[in-house]
């Protein structure tokens, strides 16, 4: 088998509120394969932001603690490490890009130079950083890079800006890109356009990326694998056809029924999830999903379920996980 | 078929640059019509018109030419106390109620003051009205006391809802209504829209950017590109079979949750992006993006006529394909 380039293992994230400690990030393991793209879904709060901000070690720090866990790119740990050797590993390992490019772009800063300095910072000198720019402003599809080099991001569109921000983290090729709804903000076709640029350069360079998303749309067009979070918790795990075509998980099973089918002359009730995604501040006792779930049996509301196997392997040795009391067997809903 | 409850010909809204004596026109001709009962989507991309459209049609911003009528009744100019009458007979619920909730108010008292206004009830059965509102939109008569705040995305968007059918309008006209709100929020809202429409016999716009959304709702659908309707028809010929090559790219690029359709399907991206309205190309304004554009795309602009029964579109090579002569 693969060794992952990325390995998470039971990573714990806080953050300290006036109100007391919340756990955000919840005991998460994954591993990430050498150019594998994994979706990381759920919805707003669950924790999926949190996660990989926390493996990228840009956890804000305070309010946000990582109080366990481990973190490994290629082998080396990324958590013990000093912020020092940290700050040298992303960008030129592990990149991350976020929902909107205007926040991760300086406003006063010509294209070409936000580029360079991060080559610079990592140690290329000004000819070298001058040289990759324009070849990464070109890998990306920006028209004329010498001519974008120079411009503001302000003389550019949303979908132009995220192009930018895109060569701003492939500028040092890292092996594995973080992409945070890097398409959210974005109109369809733009959204396509993106979709298919990433997929290119993963083509290229054999970079994983772990694609942040609360688009199960997007999910079934970009990744092969995914992981669906809810409370800060992983609670399902699998290749993204047996996820959808079999979810193991109550959580799981309600998000794809809430989606309105896009064939077909029939256009059913839409399934609803009662209540709401809980607050990281109010996690109930037991499994947190239980006051939405319509299979929750006493056991759910006393203790979180462990994670286990419920198919698999596959031949490449993959596995559909979910961390559910009741089986789909004994569903109700 | 029934004479259309709203109808609008030939809109068209402009709004001047500043600093130049240039204008951009947000909405650049159209015309649809809504039917009793009836669910009209409109969808299209950021900067396609579909909002300005919308706040043309309830009267919130004046037409620059073209007319508005309500049962046969021309509203594009009246103001003042005609105004306000069909404000009470058209209501708009916009995407994020929070920026239009006012916070140091209580939801039951934002409601009362709607119905207040518009001196529909005394003000004595006005409590018991705000009861009733909240519970046809799935809240319990608690969240009278509540402040904004204190509400999630879905709650706040059902007070929304609910602030709307207060004053007993005919017609609702929702602005992506469930945008900003999760997956497994989305579709609570969705059925509500559905069950108040059928209970209370009301006419809908649905404005969305989401195909999947306003295909989910609509009776009729038009898809507007750059200020234009360039198709519209029946839900499911223009949402599953579109004659415009617009259409058919928004269709593609929107992901289908389903990895069984994914894996079969190769989309190819539409090149660029949106043009600028306040610079728009010549002929077709799609032809820039166009996969089937043709010389006569960059002249001519299509005018939208039927190139199927009840289906049309804005477009010369589909007008070709289907054996309609454009014009």
């Amino acid at each position: 088998m693969t060794a992952p380039v990325l390995a998470v293992q039971d990573l714990t994230t806080v953050l300290h509120l006036a109100s007391g400690a919340a756990t955000v990030v919840n005991g998460v393991s994954f591993d990430i394969l050498p150019g594998e793209t994994v979706a990381l879904v759920g919805e707003s709060g669950c924790g999926k932001s949190m996660t990989m901000l926390s493996v990228m070690g840009l956890h804000p720090s305070p309010p946000a603690e990582i109080v366990s866990g481990h973190v490994e790119l290629e082998g080396v740990d990324l958590l013990g490490m000093t912020e020092e050797k940290r700050r040298l590993k992303r960008g030129a390992d592990l990149a991350m890009v976020y929902q909107d490019p205007m926040t991760s772009l300086n406003p006063l800063m010509r294209i070409g130079d936000q580029i360079s300095e991060v080559l610079v910072a990592h140690g290329r000198s000004h000819k070298e950083a001058r040289h990759r720019t324009m070849e990464v402003l070109g890998q990306v599809g920006i028209p004329q890079p010498a001519r974008a080099a120079n411009s503001y991001p302000h003389e550019f569109s949303g979908g132009m800006r995220q192009r930018v921000v895109i060569a701003i983290a492939l500028a040092l090729r890292p092996k594995v890109l973080i992409a945070d709804e890097p398409t959210t903000a974005l109109d369809v076709t733009i959204q396509q356009q993106i979709i298919d640029l990433v997929r290119e350069i993963q083509a290229d360079t054999g970079m994983a990326v772990v694609w942040i998303t609360h688009d199960l749309g997007v999910v079934a067009r970009v990744a092969g694998r995914m992981l669906v979070m809810y409370g800060g918790h992983i609670v399902e795990t699998g290749l993204t056809a047996d996820v959808f075509g079999r979810p193991e998980h109550p959580y799981t099973s309600g998000l794809l029924k809430a989606v309105p089918p896009v064939r077909g002359k029939e256009r059913p009730p839409l399934l609803q999830i009662p209540g709401t995604p809980p607050d990281p501040e109010h996690q109930p006792p037991g499994c947190p999903f239980n006051p939405r779930c319509p299979e929750a049996i006493e056991r759910c509301r006393q203790e979180m379920p462990p994670e286990t196997a419920r198919h698999g392997p596959t031949d490449d040795g993959q596995l559909q996980t979910a961390a559910c009391w009741v089986p789909p067997s004994e569903w109700v809903a | 078929m029934s004479e259309p409850v709203l109808s609008a010909r030939d809109l068209v809204k402009e709004y001047p640059i500043r600093g130049t004596r240039q204008s951009l026109t947000a909405v650049a001709g159209v015309s649809v019509d809504l039917h009793q009962g009836e669910t009209l989507g409109i969808v299209g991309e950021s900067g396609c018109g579909k909002s300005t459209l919308a706040r043309l049609l309830v009267r919130l911003e004046k037409a620059t030419s073209g007319t508005i009528t309500l049962d046969g009744e021309d509203i594009t100019d009246i103001d003042g106390s005609r105004l306000r009458e069909i404000r009470r007979r058209i209501q708009m619920v916009f995407q994020d109620p929070y920026a239009s909730l006012n916070p140091r108010q209580t939801i039951g008292r934002t409601i009362e003051e709607v119905i207040e206004v518009h001196r529909l009830r005394e003000r004595q059965v006005s409590k018991s009205r705000v009861t009733e509102l909240l519970e046809m939109v799935g809240l319990r008569p608690t969240f009278a006391g509540r402040y904004p705040h204190q509400l999630s995305g879905g709650q706040r968007q059902r007070v929304g809802i609910a602030r709307a059918l207060a004053v007993e309008p005919e017609i609702l006209v929702l602005d992506e209504p469930v945008s900003a709100l999760d997956v497994s929020v989305q579709s609570g809202i969705m059925n509500l829209l559905g069950r108040l429409r059928d209970e209370l016999g009301m006419a809908y716009v649905f404005i969305s950017h989401d195909l999947g959304m306003v295909r989910h709702i609509s009776d009729r659908i038009a898809v507007m590109y750059l200020g234009r309707v360039v198709e519209t028809g029946p839900w499911e010929p223009v949402s599953d079979h579109p004659l415009h090559p617009y259409t058919l790219a928004l269709q593609e690029a929107v992901p289908v949750a389903d990895p069984g359709v994914e894996a079969n399907r190769h989309v190819s991206s539409i090149v660029g992006e949106v043009p600028d309205p306040a610079n728009p190309p010549s002929g077709c304004p799609f032809h820039p993006r166009c996969p089937l554009a043709e010389a006569i795309c960059r002249d001519v602009l299509p005018d939208l006529i039927p190139l199927l029964e009840d289906h049309e579109a804005a477009c010369h090579v589909a007008a070709r394909r289907v054996g309609q002569p454009a014009r």
